[in-house]
């Protein structure tokens, strides 16, 4: 009884009433299909970009990483190595070294070019071989 | 035939400076060592996996050495994934180094045997061999080559096994240029080939170029920004192939330590890093990153001794 009264009932409501029409008028509508395209593709964009921008930042990043961050660490570790030994040489109370760093506060680039040539023949006897 | 003629435009501005003496020009750099700072610079030894090298003298000419690797190697495959399989040898070797006779002695524990030998025939004269025998047939290679020393040339004649044949030939044309130009005849491949390179070098830079009938056009520069930095590049071409490559890194030679790093167009990173830990103790890092391939590949050692 209760099937019979809904096939009844079905015609009825899928008679065009004012709020289904309203709603089918909207969604068959080109302006809402377009916006839903427009939407779906930002969507889709966003999408791409997001995932392209982040593969290239972690390219770039663990390029990072490997190229640059050790070089960072060993530039550091090699301008306190020469701190220290000025520090030492000045406590020392050396006069030559003492006069050096004397020049290395006024100019940092002097006095490191005064330091290199014992630096490297001691790094080139080390790595040459 | 392009990077003679580069390197050619270059030359007035030396002769300008001062009076050249034709008669007076250095020995340039044996032909094969061509690009050795741009190879010192770009091409260290990557690894992946451990590695602990150890070198112990017995007096002051013969050494031994140890060595012990373990990590994934790669087999060569046809396609395009890359496979690995862990391995593991020891090394044992010994050295005898005297200035005029040199032997080198390597045995690995799968069976590889390498020998190099490198005597001083006369002052003007070294003979060299190299020699690499495996236990799987064809693998084996030997090569003998004879080095003159002329005052401002130097030439070569290589004989390998597989009927190779080879010799070349390095003349100083300027105080920093030098030309040099080989052939090749390989008689088991039925191959030959010529080859020219060209090397310009100064006290703050070197530029080389090297062209070869196999198709190969390999350019190289390198510039030291200072004692501790230098900057390098190189291209490579080859024709048959359609392989372009080009490449750029730095090499600092610090106090404590020498980092090289190396980016290059096919996508691949690759940095090295040997810290001096103590005398005699070197802890050795390397990295390297194919981000194409998917493919990284990190090691570590430890250097005992030398």
């Amino acid at each position: 009884m209760a099937s019979q009264g809904r096939r009844v009932s079905l015609p009825t409501s899928g008679e065009d009433g004012i709020l289904a029409r309203v709603s089918n008028a909207v969604s068959q509508s080109s302006i809402i299909s377009q916006g839903k395209r427009i939407a779906s593709d930002t969507a889709y964009v966003t999408k791409k970009l997001l995932r392209s921008t982040g593969k290239a930042a972690w390219i770039a990043g663990t390029t990072f990483v490997i190229l640059v961050v050790p070089l960072i660490i060993e530039m550091d570790r090699e301008q306190q190595f020469n701190e220290m030994e000025l520090q030492q040489a000045s406590l020392l109370g050396a006069p030559p070294a003492a006069q050096q760093k004397f020049l290395y506060l006024e100019n940092p680039n002097l006095a490191k070019g005064g330091a290199a040539p014992l630096i490297n023949a001691d790094a080139n006897a080390n790595f040459s071989l | 035939m392009a990077a003679p003629t580069s390197f050619n435009t270059t030359k007035p501005t030396v002769e300008t400076k001062e009076k050249v003496d034709y008669f007076n020009l250095p020995c340039p750099i044996p032909y094969e060592e061509m690009h050795r700072e741009a190879l010192m610079s770009l091409k260290p030894e990557v690894f992946e996996g451990m590695r602990f090298d150890f070198t112990k003298g017995i007096n002051q000419k013969f050494a031994l050495s140890h060595s012990v690797f373990m990590g994934p190697t790669e087999i060569p495959s046809q396609s395009s994934e890359t496979i690995k399989i862990p391995t593991a040898h020891y090394e044992f070797g010994a050295n005898y180094l005297d200035p005029k006779l040199m032997l080198l002695g390597r045995v690995l524990t799968d069976g590889r045997v390498n020998a190099r030998v490198k005597c001083d025939l006369s002052d003007n004269l070294i003979l060299k061999a190299n020699a690499q025998l495996t236990s799987e047939p064809h693998m084996s290679h030997c090569m003998v080559n004879f080095d003159y020393k002329g005052k401002d040339y130097r030439s070569q004649f290589q004989l390998g096994n597989g009927a190779l044949f080879g010799a070349n030939y390095i003349q100083s044309v300027t105080p920093n240029l030098s030309l040099g130009g080989e052939v090749f005849w390989a008689g088991q491949h039925r191959k030959s080939g010529v080859g020219y390179a060209a090397r310009y070098s100064t006290d703050k830079m070197v530029a080389t170029g090297q062209v070869a009938s196999t198709g190969i056009v390999a350019l190289s520069y390198v510039q030291k920004v200072s004692e501790k930095v230098s900057l390098a590049s190189d291209f490579m071409y080859n024709y048959m192939s359609r392989d372009v490559t080009a490449s750029f890194g730095y090499d600092y030679i610090l106090r404590q330590c020498r980092l090289r790093g190396k980016i290059d167009s096919n996508g691949c990173v690759t940095s090295f890093l040997e810290e001096r830990l103590n005398m005699g103790l070197n802890f050795i890092l390397s990295a390297e990153i194919d981000h194409r391939k998917k493919d990284y590949k990190f090691g570590f050692g430890l250097t005992v001794g030398e």
